[in-house]
Parts: structure tokens; sequence; C-alpha cells
């Protein structure tokens, strides 16, 4: 039996919802609320394919899959770490640290507090994975949106830089 | 000492969540309502299977405003959180046999609510958590986990 907690197009199924693990109970319904509070978020969700596990410090037998398909997003406990997949490793206060940014992936790793496995054609599927759990602070998608705006100007004006240079320099050697 | 699952255990911990300024520097601003579902079973000489205890906390900032018995489920209106486990598990927990976040992370303990809110506190949760399993001593009149 699945548990589907959203209305939105981007469902969030519980796989085996009679016997599932509370960390895929949880991981579920975090899912599906988070999916459920933004549009962009659902977005994202629905934009993502792939799958990675999610296995709890406390419990190293406790390992659940997440799979995204385009259409949804399918929670389930998993048998336990599959070399294919990525895999991240971490209790749950880190986990909660992860998700209200305050503490960065990377300090996590570095401190051993997260374990993370993954090849590196899966780095971006992973890095899109962390943004989609990822709560945002009030206020925080206006600022996110200038700082995207911000950035993608900056570059813009970078390439056109360097546009202008090879120009000139492509002018010079003609002449 | 107090006995467990009395007025005056509940009392105890009113006071030790009250009186925890690492608590109170964690707590949540929103008022937050919970209810905790004692489920009986067959190893519980304190709640016989096929009986409920239903008590409902509710947190105002760092403050206990009612840590109550209900006469029955919560309908669950205005509830933030429900967490629902067999008696042995809560007992086992407040005997400081069982950790309160593995046994909600293995399904021993049912959550229900915003896992938003969770996580954004996860803090203050586990600073209540370690309250209720480590610091409230407790008399065990019809003996102590494990049974």
């Amino acid at each position: 039996m699945a548990a589907d907690l959203t209305r939105a197009s981007c469902a969030v199924v519980l796989r085996d919802e009679a016997t599932a693990s509370g960390l895929a109970d949880m991981l579920h319904q975090f899912l599906a609320q988070t999916v459920a509070s933004s549009p962009g978020k659902a977005r994202l969700a629905c934009r993502l394919r792939g799958a990675l596990l999610f296995r709890a410090a406390e419990d190293e037998l406790l390992t659940v899959s997440i799979a995204f398909s385009g259409a949804g997003i399918e929670v389930g406990d998993a048998p336990g770490p599959d070399p294919s997949l990525p895999m991240l490793t971490a209790d749950f206060l880190t986990t909660a640290h992860l998700t209200t940014g305050e503490e960065r992936p990377l300090g996590l790793l570095v401190r051993r507090r997260m374990r993370v496995r993954f090849r590196l054609g899966q780095a971006l599927f992973l890095w899109r994975v962390l943004g989609l759990l990822r709560i945002a602070p009030e206020g925080a998608p206006a600022r996110a949106r200038w700082r995207w705006a911000l950035a993608v100007g900056l570059l813009a004006l970078a390439a056109l830089a360097v546009l202008a240079v090879a120009l000139v320099a492509l002018t010079t050697d003609n002449r | 000492m107090s006995a467990i699952y009395s007025q005056a255990w509940y009392d105890d911990l009113k006071r030790l969540i009250e009186g925890s300024a690492e608590f109170a520097a964690r707590a949540p601003k929103e008022r937050i309502a919970m209810a905790l579902e004692v489920v009986g079973d067959a190893s519980s000489p304190y709640v016989p299977a096929g009986q409920e205890r239903h008590y409902l906390i509710v947190l105002d900032g760092a403050k206990v405003t009612t840590l109550d018995r209900l006469p029955a489920r919560h309908d669950g209106r205005d509830l933030g959180f429900r967490f629902t486990a067999p008696a042995t598990v809560w007992e086992s927990i407040a005997a400081g046999l069982l950790d309160p976040i593995t046994a909600g992370l293995r399904g021993t303990i049912r959550v229900r609510g915003d896992m938003r809110f969770l996580m954004k506190n996860a803090d203050a949760v586990k600073i209540l958590v370690d309250l209720y399993a480590a610091q409230v001593e407790t008399d065990w009149p019809s003996g102590k986990p494990p049974y």
C-alpha cells in the first residue's frame, strides 16, 4: 500500500506504508510538505531524475531510497547500500542543520558529521536534491532570486567582455 | 521521585523543561501542541494491551502551558504533532534504556506532523527528548523495564 500526501502534480509516495521505518515515514512527510509548500520546490522535484539513498547514522541498518521519476517521488526502505546510487549518511541533528542551512554540506563533510558517497556524474543530481531538501528561511526566495539575477548578470557581462576582447584581438590580427 | 504515569511524574517533567536554560535558548517561538499516545501492550504492567493513555503537551516558547492527561484520543484540531508508541517503548525511554531519536527513526514511535517545523527546531526537540529520557527520576511501583 502506498500513501500519497500531495495533491500537487509532483506526487510524493511512501512505498509499503504499513511496514515503513520511521525514517522513511518522516522523509516522506518532509518531502510531501516541502513540495506542497512551494511551487518552485514542486517544479524542482518534478525536474529531477534519479535516485539516492539516505542512511541514518544512529542506526546504519536504516537506509531509505528516494527515487525521482519526473512524475513524482517515491520514498521507501532500502535493503542496504547500493553501489550504483549516491548515498548520504547523517544523524538526525546533522540532517536538520543541513535542511535549515544552519550548516553547509562542505563543513559537515570536513568535520565528518556527514558522509557522502557518489560518482562524479551524480554530483549535480545530489546537489540539486540537497537544494530541494533545504528549508528556505522567511523572506529568502526574494533574496535568492536577486542573488541569481546578480550572478547571471555578472556572468553575462563577463562573457560579453571576453567576446569583446576576442573580437578586438581578431580584428588586430587581421590587420 | 514520582511514579511513572502519575501526575507528579508529569509535573516533574514540566519543571525540568521550564528549568532548562538550554531549552529556553532553543525553544520554538511559536506555540506548539503535541499529543503523546501510549498504546497498551502485553509487556507493560502499567498500560495493559487494549488500553490507551493520551496526553496533551502545549509549549508556548519555553513554558509548558498544558501537560494533561486526556480522556480520549485528541481529535487533531490545532495539533502540531502526534507521537504514538507502545507503552513498553515509552517506559523504556523513561528508564533510559532506549534512545527516543533512534526509536523514532525505526518507527517504534510514530511521528505525525509538520516535519519542516521539526527540522527547524531539531535542537529543541533533542533537548526535550533527552529531558524525558534521562533526567526524570522515576519510581516503578510495578517493576522497571526491561520486562
